[in-house]
């Protein structure tokens, strides 16, 4: 049986370049050399702080080539099969063995393992689309959903789409959620940690372009470009989006304007500093995360994804809601500058 | 002063002072959480016993009405107990999530165990 599959792998790996794929490299080889750039002035300030290595310098001689080809012919493979087993167990097997196919056929790039966690709060009506869709775009990916204490069905929503489910007892909000995604990240050799939101908003299929300039910084983040017609805010809110930017930029030594996207790549090294560091507060998980990564020395990006509509809820726009807003997100940057420093941990990433 | 005010104010510093000693002697109270207590408890104690040593520290402060530091001595007193319990509040929590990130993956790895047993051992007929 194996060594039937095995052919079929190789095979469908020897006729690559589907026209969705060529179109995708096209669109990241015209972003490659403005994160080139970026990079290149960001290692002149921050000397030693980069995680040199071949990689990096792959990454630099064939833009849109790493990370993009990567399983190429799994994704064809699944595709096919999945028309005959739709049973989600059986999926999940036959990924992993995929996966492992993969590997052995030496198809993969690099040898980074990826996670992605998906942070869910009474989800269920969305999460299984995210997850299969995850799981079509990238079968070799592992995906961790951490239920933030939910109390309808998307834990078993979640496990019938074949994802592993960390279960809080009770709700920790969406930084308590990450910091358990970034410890379990860690604790079972995960070299990269990408979360993703459970509503369907993000893209699986961006992770691509946020994992490639992973290999130039140590926290990407997804910034919401494309929505921006239908993302416009005004009065009080956007003025805390600007301040929040303004301010970020500032301490990142980069360009950022989405500084509250939940689309974010972290590398090994921001993943050590997260599972120790990451906050739980309101605004935590994306201001404070920023200032923490920022003052630790992490290289940070920001690299434009497209957003879709969200299937329920929008950001307020009553005045009082939003100069709420406002004070809270400049008390949380205030409260997180005035706070400690945490350096980066070099010494467990030998072990 | 009348006598009985006298014996009045004693009396309410002592069974402060004795209500705490006793939960501490309980251990129903930790004694970095009674610090605070005992000190009010043994403040009242001193101006209750001696009423000579209030007016003097007032007069010294520069404060007319020495009932004033009575009452600028306890709500100081109470608003570092309200601090403290709120600084202690907040390292419970940061406790409670460390316990429940415990607790969650220790679920996973169960989950996977549960899993990998069943596959090593199907189920017989």
């Amino acid at each position: 049986m194996s060594d039937v599959v095995e052919d079929e792998a190789e095979k469908e790996a020897g006729d690559g370049g589907e026209p969705q794929w060529g179109a995708r490299d096209g669109m990241k080889q015209k972003d490659q050399p403005e994160i080139d750039n970026e990079a290149d002035s960001a290692n002149d300030e921050v000397t030693g702080c980069r995680m040199g290595g071949e990689r990096s310098t792959h990454a630099r001689q064939f833009p849109g080539l790493v990370g993009s080809r990567r399983g190429l012919g799994t994704r064809r493979f699944m595709r096919a099969i999945q028309d005959r087993f739709s049973n989600g167990y059986t999926l999940l097997r036959l990924q992993k063995l995929a996966c492992r196919l993969d590997r052995l056929s030496g198809m993969s790039i690099g040898e980074n393992r990826t996670l992605v966690v998906m942070p869910a709060y009474n989800e269920e009506a969305s999460i299984g689309e995210v997850i299969r869709e995850l799981a079509m775009a990238h079968p070799e990916i592992t995906c961790l959903v951490v239920d933030d204490g939910s109390s309808d069905a998307t834990v078993d929503v979640a496990k019938a789409n074949g994802a592993i489910v960390a279960s809080l007892p009770f709700n920790l909000g969406v930084g308590g959620a990450m910091r358990l995604g970034y410890k379990y990240g860690l604790e079972n050799g995960f070299d990269r940690v990408v979360q993703i939101d459970a509503d369907g908003q993000h893209d699986p299929r961006d992770l691509e372009i946020v994992l490639s300039a992973l290999d130039e910084a140590d926290l990407v983040i997804g910034a919401r470009f494309a929505g921006e017609g239908t993302y416009a805010v005004r009065g009080p809110r956007r003025w805390a989006m600007v301040v929040l930017a303004r301010t970020l930029s500032r301490s990142a030594r980069t360009r950022l304007t989405d500084t509250t996207s939940g689309f974010r790549a972290a590398g090994p090294r921001a993943v050590r500093l997260f599972a120790e560091h990451y906050p739980a507060e309101y605004l935590g998980d994306t201001i404070e995360s920023l200032v923490i990564a920022s003052r630790a020395g992490c290289v940070i990006r920001q690299v434009p994804v497209t957003m879709r509509a969200r299937s329920g809820g929008v950001a307020s726009h009553h005045p009082v809601k939003a100069a709420l807003y406002l004070f809270r997100a400049c008390l949380a940057l205030g409260i997180a500058y005035l706070g400690p420093a945490y350096p980066l941990n070099e010494a467990r990433a030998a072990s | 002063m009348t006598v009985t005010s006298y014996i009045f104010g004693v009396a309410s510093a002592v069974i402060a002072l004795v209500v705490v000693i006793e939960l501490l002697r309980r251990r129903r109270l930790r004694e970095r959480h009674a610090v605070w207590w005992l000190l009010a408890g043994a403040l009242a104690l001193v101006a209750g016993v001696f009423p000579g040593t209030l007016a003097w520290a007032a007069s010294i402060i520069g404060i007319e009405v020495p009932i004033n530091l009575v009452f600028f001595v306890s709500i100081g007193i109470l608003f570092f107990v309200c601090l403290q319990t709120s600084a202690e509040l907040t390292r419970l929590e940061a406790k409670t999530r460390t316990l429940a990130e415990a607790a969650a993956l220790q679920g996973v790895r169960l989950d996977e165990l549960e899993t990998r047993l069943k596959a090593a051992n199907p189920p017989e007929r």
